[in-house]
């Protein structure tokens, strides 16, 4: 991430106890980091999410008022006519 | 350094003072920005705004004093979902200026706040309209038939379907981070492609899709990134320089502008849960946007370490492109940090003032 690579120093250089913290943080944003994204990324997390997310939304749409530009309400005409 | 001295630089007895005294001065510092609520000095080159469309506007930036713009020109399309700024972070750290600096005249566009005027926009809208008008634009105010295009992030996504389209204005095209190929492995491309998420659902109930749906959603990419972030502010506290870089960063990161409706449905729908630029599915009113295309010459960059844009994602889909000029180059960093990083200054910019100052033999366009 960029912080990283913002705040990156020569190790070499670094005390003892700073090194340790360095290797701490490259551990997490590293291995650990990927281990997570795996778990997000799996049917077991995705699946729950898109059907909360599918009732959550149909719900929604049926108590918030839609948007002044919702996809429900028509485009301004200028808008279709700029695309084109 | 005697033994003893050395052993107690590693076990950090000569520095603890001094770091704590550092760190302190850092963090009274943050504190004092944050409460006096003090804007961050980002985007520091001057420009003017010459043409303006919707929420949209289009930049001209100022020429440096004691430096004549006439080499080739190049207009900047940044991701629609992102600041422009992000190439003008601040002072010393400014794709803007390194490219003034060398003699380019440089133009940008701002997509600004999506409104009722983006309503019903979808990305056709975006490239054949705005970002192909700006173009036209830009050559006329330049005086040239052509210009360079870079296109950042989804920007360059944008860029690529334009010249595959109609490259009239495309004198090169240069891609930083784009994504050409949605199904990548990574994180967006998985968590868009949530079974059952129609991204119509969505926009129906909040519009435009607002920053607050969308910066949760970029900080889960990287589940541990708010965690390591602190970890590497705590670091670096007692570096002034990292402290400004960094309030600039996150000034950026969290100047959120909202996704337009349409946009956003095509976006997600289309290119990310059918993946149909890369497929050849893709299709304007004009006829088909496939990838071969483009015959511009093409620079593609991508960071090695980006969780946003894989290389893979970026540079592979190049190999389609009709192009006769072709370079694809791996840069070291994120996604961010191959702009701004102190590698971004190192590698980036003289690649891109290389890029716009070789003279190139006729493309395949004119072949």
């Amino acid at each position: 991430m960029h912080i990283t690579e913002m705040a990156k120093k020569n190790r070499a250089d670094l005390p003892l106890g700073e090194e340790l913290l360095d290797r701490s943080v490259a551990l997490l944003e590293g291995p650990l980091n990927r281990l997570v994204e795996r778990a997000l990324k799996s049917r077991v997390v995705l699946v729950p999410l898109g059907v909360s997310l599918k009732v959550a939304l149909k719900a929604a749409a049926l108590v918030v008022p839609p948007p002044p530009w919702s996809p429900s309400s028509a485009a301004p005409a200028d808008a279709k006519k700029e695309s084109r | 350094m005697s033994l003893v001295a050395r052993i107690a630089a590693r076990a950090g007895v000569l520095s603890a003072v001094p770091d704590a005294v550092a760190r302190g001065a850092g963090a009274v510092t943050l504190a004092r920005w944050s409460l006096a609520r003090q804007p961050a000095p980002v985007a520091p080159s001057s420009a003017e705004v010459i043409a303006v469309a919707g929420a949209a506007k289009l930049l001209r930036y100022r020429a440096k004093p004691g430096v004549a713009l006439s080499k080739a020109p190049m207009l900047l399309c940044p991701s629609l979902i992102n600041r422009l700024y992000v190439l003008d972070l601040m002072e010393n750290l400014s794709v803007v200026d390194a490219l003034l600096s060398a003699g380019h005249p440089v133009y940008g566009i701002d997509w600004g706040d999506p409104g009722a005027a983006e309503h019903g926009l979808d990305l056709e809208g975006f490239v054949l309209g705005r970002l192909r008008s700006f173009l036209q634009t830009a050559c006329s105010d330049a005086h040239v038939e052509r210009m360079a295009l870079l296109g950042h992030c989804l920007g360059g996504t944008m860029a690529t379907t334009l010249a595959a389209v109609d490259d009239a204005h495309v004198e090169s095209l240069i891609l930083l981070t784009a994504p050409l190929s949605f199904h990548d492995g990574g994180m967006l491309s998985a968590w868009t492609r949530t079974p059952l998420f129609d991204p119509a659902d969505l926009v129906r109930v909040v519009g435009h899709v607002p920053g607050w749906v969308t910066q949760p959603a970029f900080a889960v990419l990287k589940p541990l990134g708010q965690t390591t972030k602190a970890l590497r502010l705590w670091q670096s506290l007692g570096d002034p320089k990292f402290l400004e870089m960094f309030r600039c960063l996150e000034t950026w990161i969290n100047d959120n502008v909202a996704i337009p409706d349409a946009f956003f449905v095509d976006l997600v729908g289309k290119l990310y849960q059918q993946d149909a630029l890369a497929r050849g599915t893709l299709a304007f009113s004009t006829g088909p946007v496939r990838l071969d295309a483009v015959k511009v010459p093409v620079l593609a960059l991508a960071a090695a370490q980006d969780h946003i844009v894989p290389p893979s994602s970026a540079l592979a889909p190049v190999a389609r492109f009709s192009s006769t000029t072709k370079r694809c180059e791996q840069l070291d960093g994120g996604h961010i940090g191959v702009v701004v990083g102190g590698l971004g200054r190192k590698r980036l910019w003289p690649l891109l003032v290389q890029w716009l100052q070789t003279p190139r033999a006729a493309d395949a366009r004119a072949a």
